[in-house]
C-alpha cells in the first residue's frame, strides 16, 4: 500500500510540474478530474464515442493510464468495472492498424502498472492487457514474474504472444530456473514459438512424474520438429502401445511428423508414418493408423493410390473409409484403377467405393455406378441409385425406369428419390411418358413424381388413374392433383367435387381447387365462380365448398359462411365453423364473438372461442384493439385452460395496460401460472416498463415462479436487480412554497412544469413526473442557468444521484465560459463511487469546486432526495446539506493567496452573476427548486 | 498401458462392414442386455457436462448412456439418478474418454471446453457429438477439424435447424429455403436479414455484470477444473452454470449461445459452407473486458455480395426475410414473387443429407452439420465475437481463415490457455 501512496503523491507532483501553460488553458481540469469524468461517461455508447473517450484516454498519456491502473481496488473491495471498461477499451483500441504510438504508451503504462499494483488478480488483468498489446518492450516487464506460481501463467501467455527472439530467450531462461508448475506454460509456449534453442531442455521433461509437463514437453517438440527428437517421441509413443492415454505420446509423434513433412524432410517423416501403419493395426489403435495413412498420403501424393486399395482389405471399416476418404482426391486421374476395384470388391467394399465416388463428384464413373444399379446385392443397388442421383442428369432416366420397372418396394422408392433432386427441364415430360407402362407401384411413384415436380400441365396425364382400379395409383393420383393442375382446369375440378363420394378424395380435390383459384384474377370473380358452383349443387354437397370459400376471402365468403353457420344444423354448421376459423377477412373476429355469445350455439362454443383467440392472435389489429378484444373475451371465457389461453395471447402483447390486465390473475389459483409467464414476457421484452406497480407484480411472479428453475426465473432475477428504484409513473401536483417561505419572500424558479425561468441547455434538462433531469444521452447535459443574475442569495432545492452521478451548481456565474473558473462551482456528486476515491477534499460534494472542501458523509444513499440549502452572502459561502452544514467558508483568505487547487478562479472575485446546473455527463435529477435573493 | 477391446459392441461397429447380415439374425437372448437390443441398434454414449443441456440429451434414439462426468458432484447425483445403474460418474473427462465400452463422446460443457474435448475425444478414437457453439475460438475450431479428419471420426455438431425443423421465425423448414435460393427465382447476391422472431426476444438477456464480488466456491464444484483453459478469475455464481454465457472467457452472450442456430441454416442454404465472409460490421457499444452487453446489429459481408445481418435491436419488423434483386422471401414461406411455390416445384429437390446420427457412425458418413461446415458457421459467430470485443468492424481472409491488417482482432484468433491445457 505504502508504495501506492507515494506512487500517487509523485504523481499528482508530477503532473503538475509539467503541464503546460497552455493545456492549463485549454483544459485546466488536473489529470484525476480528468479519469473521473471519463470514468463517469464509460462504456462508450457507439464507435463516435468510443473515438472520442479513447482519444481523451491518449492524450493524457501514459500517466493517465498509470493513474486508472493505481486506482484498481483489490478484487471484493471495490467496483472497478468503468477502469476495466477504460483500459480494456483502450487495449483493444490501440491494437488497430497505424496506432503503434497508442500501444506502446499502453505497454509502457502496463508494466509500470503491474510493478505498482499487489494484487494479484488486479495483476493478472494487466496481463491480459499486454497479452493484446505487448510486443518486443513488454519482454522485460513480464520477465519478472515467470518463477511466480500464481502469476508465472498469464506472465507466460502475454509472452507467448510477442513471437520474438528475445521474448525466447527469456522463456528459456526461466525454464532452466524454475521447478513446479510453472515449467508446464514455458513449456508450451516455447513449443509454440518452435524455438529450436529449447529443445535440450525441454527433452528431459518428457520422462518428469508430471503427466501434463510429459504432455506439454512431447507436443512442444513435436511442433518444434528437429529431426533429432525422433528416437525421444517414438519411445514415448511406443510406451504407450500407441493406444490413447493421459500423455497423447502417439498423437505428439505424428505432430512431429506432420511438421517434418512442413520442414521437407519427407524420407524421416515417411519412416515414422510406415511404421505407424504397420504396428499400430489394433483396432484399438486404429485412429492413428488413420492418422499416419492420411500423412502417407501428403507425403506420397498420386502414388499412395495402389496403398489406399490395399487398405480396403482391411477388415476393419473405418479404415477402409478413411483411406476411400483420402483417396477422393485423387478420383480423376485414377479413375480406371478405382472402376477395376468396384468391380473385383465384395459387396460391401462395393457401397463404400460408391459413396466414394458419388462424394467426390467424379462423373465420368456414371456409366460404372448405372452398371452397378443393376447388382445382385440389394445394398449396392440402393447405393448406386443414390450415387447416380448425385451425379447424372435426366439423361439417365431410362437406366433408373429399367430398375424401377424390375425392382422391388426399396428400388422404386429410392427411384422416387433419386427422381425428386435429378435436373433436367424435359424430365417431367419423361416421367409422364413412362407411366402408363409400368407396374402398379411405379405408376403411383411417378405419379408422385410428376406433383412434387410441380407439372402442371399434365392433368390429361394423371385423370385417367383417378379411376384407377388399383387403389394405390387412384390415391397417388387424387394426391397429385393440386400440383398437376392449373386454373385452367377448374371446370374439371368441380365437376370431380360434384361426384365425390369418398372423404379423402374431396379432400383432395378441395385442396386442388384451393391451390389453382389464385390463377383467377380478381378476388371476387374467384368468389362468384365458387358462389356459382356452389348453387348448381345438391344442398348436401354444398358443405365441399366452404373451405374453399374460406381460402379465397371476402366479404360475400364471410356472409355466405355466416348464413350457413346461422341457417344450418349438426354436421353443416360444424363445417361453415371450421371454414369461418381459417377465413382470413376482416369481421370475421366480430362473427365468431357473435356465434360464442349466442346460447343456441352452446356445442359450438369451444371451437368458436379458440378460433375468435387465434384469428385476434393472428391479426395486425393494433395492439390496444387486440387487448380490448382479449379483454373482452375473457368474460366468456368457460374453462381454466380458456382463460389460460386468453392469459397466453394478452402476454405477447407489448404494453403497459396489457402488463397490468394480466396482472390482475396473479392472484387467481388457478391462473397465476399462465399470468406470471405473461407478466413476466411483458415485462421482460419491455424493460422500459418500471416503476411501484410494475415492481410489486413482478414481485409476485417471482413468488410464483419459486422453486423452478431455469432461464426465465433468471432474467427476473436480473431484471428485478437492474430496474431503476423510484415510483416510476406517477402524477405529481405543481410544487408551491410553504407560507414561511412565501414569508420571506422566496420565489419558485421550477415548480415541475415550467422552464421559463431558465436559459441554456434548456433542452438538455427534460422535466419528467416533475423533476428536472438531466442524462447523459445526445443533445442532453450542458449548462442550464437563471435566466436573472444574483450576488447574495439563499438557494434551495432537492436534488436525486445517480451512481457515480457529477454535476454541479454555478454561482455568480456569467453564461459563457467555465463556469467552475470563471464564476464558482458547488459541486454535486456521488461521493461514495470508487472512481472518486482518489479525488482532493475540495473536489467532493458541496465544496467549493478547488477553493473550499467541504465535509463528507451526509448525501443520503444513492437513488433517494437529498434537500440542500446554499446560502452565498459577501465573501461568505454556507451549504446545508439534509439539515447539516457541510461547509461554511469565506473566499478572503482565497482571494488573497489563492485557491486550494494552486489553480486560477478569477471567478471568486466576482460579485453577482447565474445561478445554474453544470452538466458533467451524468444522470442527476433535480426538483423543487426555489430562491431568495438576499441583495433586496 | 494397453488395453484389449473385447466390447462387442464397438468391436461390432469397427468390423460391420463385413458381418452385419449374419449379426441381424442373431437372436436377442444370445447377446442379452435389458432391451434386448442387439448392439447393432445401440451406440454406447459417454456424456460430458451433465447440467441441463447434458442431462436433456440421455436418450437420443438409438444410443446408450454408460458414462457420465461433471466437475459439479450436484449435477452428477442428479443425472445419475435418471439414469440406470451402471453407468458409470467420472469427475475427470479425461477418464471417460478413455472408457474402451465407449463409442460416442457427447460434449455438453460450456464452450470454452469443447475444443480441447472434441480435438482429445478424436485422438482417443471417439465419434463426437458436441453441442453449440463449436468452439470458443476459431483457432480451437481448426484444430477439431484437423482433428476429427486425421483421425477419421464421425463429428455431429448439435444444432439442426439445417435439416429439421422451422427456421427460426421463418414458418418454414430450410429444405424449400434452399431449394428457392438454388433455383436462382430471387436472383443474386442475397442478403438475408434476422432479427427478433428469429429468437431474440428471450436471448437479449444473455449479458454478464461487470462486477461482481468474489464468493467461496461450493463444496460440489470442482471450480478450477470447471474453469479448465480459461483464465483464472475470482468466483462468482453468475459466471458458471446457466448464466455462464455472459462471460467472454466461455462464451459469446446471446451470439455463443444463439448464434449458430440462426447462422447455421443461413450458411447452408446461401451454399458457403466452405467459406468466410470478407467482412464483419458491428454496430456496439463498448464491450467490458469480461462481461458481454447488448449489441445492436452485426452484418457479415462475402466475396460474391451475399449478407447476412443480424438485428440486435429489432427493429426490422419483417424479419426474418431473404432479399434478392428478383425478389423477397419473408416468414410463412410468403413472397413478392407470384405464385412461387407452384413456380419452385418445378426445381430439383437439393442433395438430401445424412441426418442420422447412428446411421453416419456406423456407416462411417459425414453427418449433414459436421466438424467442417460446424466449423465455418462457429467461424460466423467468432467473428462477430472478436469484432463486438473491439468495437471494430474488420476484414477477414477466408483462405487463411486470419483477419486482414489487424493484429488486435488475429490475438484473439486463439490466444493462450491456461495451463496446463493444450489443444
Amino acid at each position: 500500500m505504502m508504495k501506492k501512496i507515494i506512487f500517487l503523491t509523485l504523481l499528482s507532483l508530477f503532473t503538475w510540474g509539467t503541464m503546460t501553460k497552455a493545456q492549463q488553458q485549454n483544459d485546466p481540469r488536473t489529470l484525476n478530474t480528468r479519469v473521473a469524468d471519463l470514468l463517469l461517461k464509460l462504456p462508450a455508447k457507439d464507435s463516435l464515442q468510443l473515438k472520442t473517450y479513447m482519444e481523451e484516454i491518449r492524450s493524457m498519456g501514459e500517466n493517465g493510464l498509470v493513474a486508472m491502473i493505481s486506482m484498481l481496488s483489490p478484487i471484493g473491495e471495490g467496483d472497478n468495472s468503468s477502469l476495466e471498461y477504460a483500459i480494456g477499451g483502450f487495449s483493444f483500441y490501440a491494437t488497430q492498424n497505424g496506432r503503434e504510438d497508442w500501444r506502446e504508451i499502453g505497454v509502457k503504462a502496463y508494466c509500470q502498472g503491474l510493478v505498482n499494483l499487489n494484487d494479484r488478480n488486479n495483476q493478472a488483468f494487466i496481463m491480459a492487457q499486454l497479452e493484446k498489446v505487448g510486443k518486443e518492450d513488454a519482454v522485460l516487464c513480464l520477465q519478472d514474474f515467470l518463477n511466480d506460481e500464481a502469476l508465472c501463467d498469464p506472465a507466460v501467455r502475454a509472452l507467448s504472444n510477442i513471437q520474438s527472439p528475445q521474448a525466447n530467450e527469456a522463456l528459456l531462461e526461466a525454464l532452466n530456473e524454475v521447478q513446479g508448475n510453472c515449467r508446464i506454460p514455458l513449456v508450451k509456449a516455447l513449443g509454440k514459438s518452435q524455438y529450436q534453442g529449447a529443445i535440450a531442455a525441454i527433452t528431459p521433461l518428457v520422462e518428469d512424474q508430471d503427466r501434463m509437463l510429459q504432455k506439454a514437453a512431447l507436443f512442444a517438440l513435436a511442433q518444434i520438429a528437429d529431426p533429432a527428437s525422433g528416437a525421444v517421441l517414438k519411445k514415448a509413443a511406443e510406451k504407450t502401445g500407441f493406444t490413447y492415454e493421459g500423455t497423447e505420446a502417439t498423437a505428439a509423434y505424428l505432430t512431429y511428423a506432420g511438421n517434418l513433412i512442413k520442414d521437407g524432410n519427407q524420407k524421416q517423416a515417411a519412416r515414422i508414418t510406415k511404421y505407424l501403419i504397420k504396428n499400430a493395426d489394433q483396432d484399438d489403435q486404429i485412429q492413428y493408423r488413420s492418422a499416419a495413412l492420411n500423412l502417407w498420403v501428403t507425403i506420397q501424393g498420386e502414388a499412395s493410390v495402389r496403398d489406399l486399395m490395399a487398405a480396403l482389405k482391411s477388415d476393419n471399416k473405418e479404415y477402409r473409409v478413411m483411406a476411400l476418404n483420402l483417396a477422393s482426391g485423387y478420383v480423376d486421374s485414377m479413375l480406371p484403377k478405382w472402376l477395376k476395384k468396384l468391380k473385383s470388391s465384395n459387396a460391401e467394399v462395393q457401397v463404400e467405393i460408391i459413396h466414394m465416388l458419388a462424394n467426390s463428384r467424379a462423373k465420368e464413373a456414371l456409366p460404372h455406378i448405372l452398371k452397378a444399379i443393376e447388382s445382385h446385392d440389394r445394398r449396392v443397388r440402393l447405393a448406386a441409385i443414390s450415387a447416380a442421383a448425385d451425379l447424372g442428369d435426366e439423361q439417365i432416366f431410362d437406366n433408373l425406369l429399367f430398375e424401377m420397372e424390375k425392382g422391388g418396394k426399396d428400388e422404386v422408392e429410392a427411384v422416387k428419390h433419386a427422381l425428386f433432386i435429378l435436373p433436367g427441364n424435359s424430365l417431367v415430360d419423361k416421367v409422364a411418358e413412362a407411366v402408363p407402362s409400368m407396374p402398379a407401384d411405379a405408376q403411383a411413384a411417378l405419379i408422385a413424381v410428376l406433383a412434387h415436380r410441380g407439372a402442371h400441365h399434365h392433368w390429361k396425364t394423371v385423370s385417367p388413374y383417378l379411376e384407377s382400379s388399383d387403389p394405390i395409383v387412384r390415391m397417388a393420383a387424387f394426391e397429385a392433383l393440386k400440383n398437376v393442375t392449373s386454373h385452367e382446369n377448374l371446370p374439371e375440378l368441380f365437376t370431380l367435387l360434384k361426384n365425390s363420394t369418398k372423404n379423402e378424395e374431396t379432400i383432395n380435390i378441395q385442396e386442388a381447387i384451393i391451390a389453382v383459384l389464385p390463377g383467377i384474377e380478381g378476388q371476387s370473380e374467384a368468389v362468384d365462380l365458387v358462389l356459382n358452383q356452389m348453387e348448381s349443387v345438391p344442398s348436401n354437397k354444398k358443405v365441399h365448398f366452404y373451405k374453399i370459400l374460406a381460402s379465397v376471402g371476402g366479404r360475400k365468403s364471410l356472409e355466405s359462411l355466416s348464413t350457413a353457420f346461422w341457417n344450418g344444423e349438426g354436421q353443416t354448421q360444424k363445417v361453415a365453423l371450421d371454414a369461418l376459423s381459417s377465413l382470413s377477412e376482416h369481421g370475421v373476429a366480430d362473427e365468431l364473438y357473435r356465434i360464442f355469445q349466442e346460447k343456441d350455439n352452446e356445442g359450438h362454443f369451444d371451437q368458436a372461442f379458440n378460433s375468435y383467440i387465434r384469428v385476434i392472435s393472428q391479426s395486425t389489429y393494433p395492439e390496444a384493439q387486440k387487448l380490448l378484444l382479449l379483454r373482452k373475451s375473457m368474460k366468456s371465457a368457460k374453462t381454466t385452460s380458456q382463460k389460460g389461453q386468453v392469459l397466453g395471447e394478452i402476454g405477447k402483447i407489448n404494453t403497459y395496460p396489457a402488463l397490468v390486465f394480466a396482472g390482475k390473475f396473479l392472484g387467481d389459483s388457478q391462473l397465476q401460472k399462465e399470468a406470471a409467464n405473461s407478466v413476466s414476457n411483458i415485462a421482460l421484452s419491455n424493460k422500459e416498463f418500471h416503476g411501484a406497480i410494475v415492481r410489486e407484480l413482478l414481485e409476485q411472479v417471482q413468488a410464483i415462479q419459486g422453486a423452478s428453475a431455469g432461464y426465465q426465473k433468471e432474467f427476473m432475477r436480473q431484471h428485478l436487480d437492474e430496474m431503476p428504484s423510484g415510483e416510476g409513473f406517477v402524477s405529481f401536483e405543481p410544487f408551491e412554497l410553504s407560507a414561511e417561505e412565501k414569508e420571506e419572500g422566496f420565489k419558485v424558479l421550477f415548480n415541475g412544469s415550467q422552464m421559463d425561468h431558465w436559459t441554456g441547455n434548456t433542452k438538455g434538462y427534460i422535466i419528467e413526473n416533475g423533476n428536472l433531469v438531466v442524462r447523459p444521452e445526445e443533445g442532453s447535459g450542458g449548462n442550464l442557468f437563471t435566466k436573472e443574475e444574483f450576488g447574495d442569495f439563499d438557494f434551495r432545492f432537492e436534488f436525486r444521484l445517480t451512481p457515480g452521478a457529477n454535476n454541479g451548481l454555478g454561482i455568480r456565474a456569467p453564461l459563457e465560459g467555465g463556469a467552475s473558473y470563471e464564476g464558482m462551482e458547488v459541486q454535486i456528486l456521488d461521493n461514495t463511487a470508487s472512481i472518486y476515491k482518489d479525488l482532493e477534499p475540495y473536489q467532493y460534494h458541496g465544496s467549493a469546486y478547488g477553493i473550499l472542501p467541504a465535509e463528507r458523509g451526509h448525501l443520503k444513499p444513492v437513488g433517494e432526495w437529498n434537500y440542500q440549502e446554499v446560502i452565498v452572502k459577501g465573501p461568505k459561502i454556507k451549504v446545508v446539506l439534509n439539515g447539516k452544514v457541510i461547509l461554511d467558508g469565506d473566499l478572503t483568505d482565497a482571494r488573497e493567496n489563492g485557491t486550494m487547487d494552486g489553480l486560477e478562479h478569477p471567478g471568486i472575485y466576482r460579485e453577482k452573476g447565474h445561478i445554474g446546473f453544470l452538466g458533467h455527463g451524468s444522470e442527476v435529477w433535480f426538483r423543487n427548486i426555489r430562491v431568495k435573493d438576499l441583495n433586496r | 498401458m494397453k488395453f484389449k477391446i473385447n466390447d462387442s459392441r464397438r468391436e461390432f461397429i469397427k468390423k460391420s462392414a463385413l458381418s452385419a447380415a449374419a449379426f441381424s439374425i442373431v437372436p436377442r437372448f444370445v447377446l442379452g442386455g435389458k432391451g434386448f437390443l442387439a448392439p447393432s441398434d445401440h451406440l454406447t454414449k459417454a456424456v460430458i457436462g451433465v447440467g441441463p443441456m447434458g442431462r436433456g440429451h440421455f436418450g437420443y434414439e438409438g444410443t446408450k448412456v454408460v458414462a457420465i462426468c461433471d466437475v459439479d458432484r450436484n449435477h452428477l447425483q442428479l443425472a445419475a439418478g435418471m439414469l440406470e445403474k451402471g453407468v458409470k460418474t467420472l469427475e475427470d473427462y479425461r477418464e471417460l474418454i478413455t472408457l474402451p465400452e465407449v463409442d460416442i463422446v457427447h460434449i455438453a460443457t460450456p464452450p470454452h471446453w469443447h475444443g480441447i474435448m472434441a480435438a482429445e475425444a478424436a485422438k482417443a478414437g471417439k465419434d463426437i457429438w458436441c453441442e453449440k457453439p463449436m468452439t470458443r475460438t476459431i483457432g480451437e475450431g481448426k484444430r477439431v477439424v484437423e482433428a476429427v479428419k486425421q483421425h477419421g471420426r464421425i463429428f455431429r455438431l448439435n444444432t439442426w435447424f439445417r435439416f429439421k425443423d422451422n427456421f427460426y421465425g421463418f414458418g418454414s423448414t430450410v429444405k424449400p429455403i434452399k431449394k428457392l435460393v438454388d433455383s436462382g427465382l430471387l436472383g443474386w447476391p442475397l442478403k438475408i436479414t434476422i432479427g427478433k422472431h428469429t429468437g431474440f426476444d428471450w436471448a437479449h438477456n444473455w449479458v454478464g455484470k461487470d462486477h461482481l464480488d468474489p464468493v467461496p466456491v461450493p463444496s460440489e464444484l470442482d471450480y478450477d477444473s470447471w474453469l479448465g483453459p480459461a483464465p483464472y478469475k475470482p468466483y462468482h455464481p453468475h459466471r458458471v452454470h446457466i448464466t455462464f454465457r455472459g462471460y467472454w472467457d466461455y462464451d459469446g452472450g446471446k451470439l455463443g449461445d444463439m448464434g449458430q442456430h440462426w447462422l447455421d441454416p443461413v450458411q447452408y442454404f446461401l451454399g458457403k459452407d466452405d467459406t468466410s465472409p470478407l467482412s464483419v460490421e458491428v454496430d456496439t457499444p463498448l464491450q467490458h473486458t469480461d462481461a458481454v452487453g447488448p449489441w445492436r446489429r452485426i452484418e457479415y459481408t462475402y466475396a460474391d455480395g451475399c449478407k447476412i445481418v443480424l438485428d440486435g435491436e429489432s427493429k426490422e419488423v419483417d424479419a426474418p426475410y431473404i432479399e434478392g434483386p428478383k425478389g423477397k422471401l419473408y416468414k410463412g414461406f410468403k413472397s413478392d414473387i407470384p405464385d412461387l411455390e407452384r413456380k419452385l416445384a418445378a426445381f430439383p429437390d437439393p442433395s438430401p443429407q445424412v441426418t442420422n446420427f447412428s446411421e453416419a457412425v456406423k456407416e462411417r458418413k459425414k453427418f449433414a452439420l459436421n466438424e467442417e461446415n460446424g466449423y465455418r458457421s462457429c467461424t460466423l459467430v467468432n467473428m462477430g465475437v472478436i469484432a463486438l470485443r473491439l468495437g471494430r468492424s474488420l476484414n477477414f481472409d477466408p483462405i487463411n481463415q486470419e483477419f486482414i491488417d489487424d493484429e488486435g482482432a488475429n490475438r484473439l484468433l486463439n490466444p493462450p490457455m491456461r495451463s496446463p491445457w493444450i489443444i
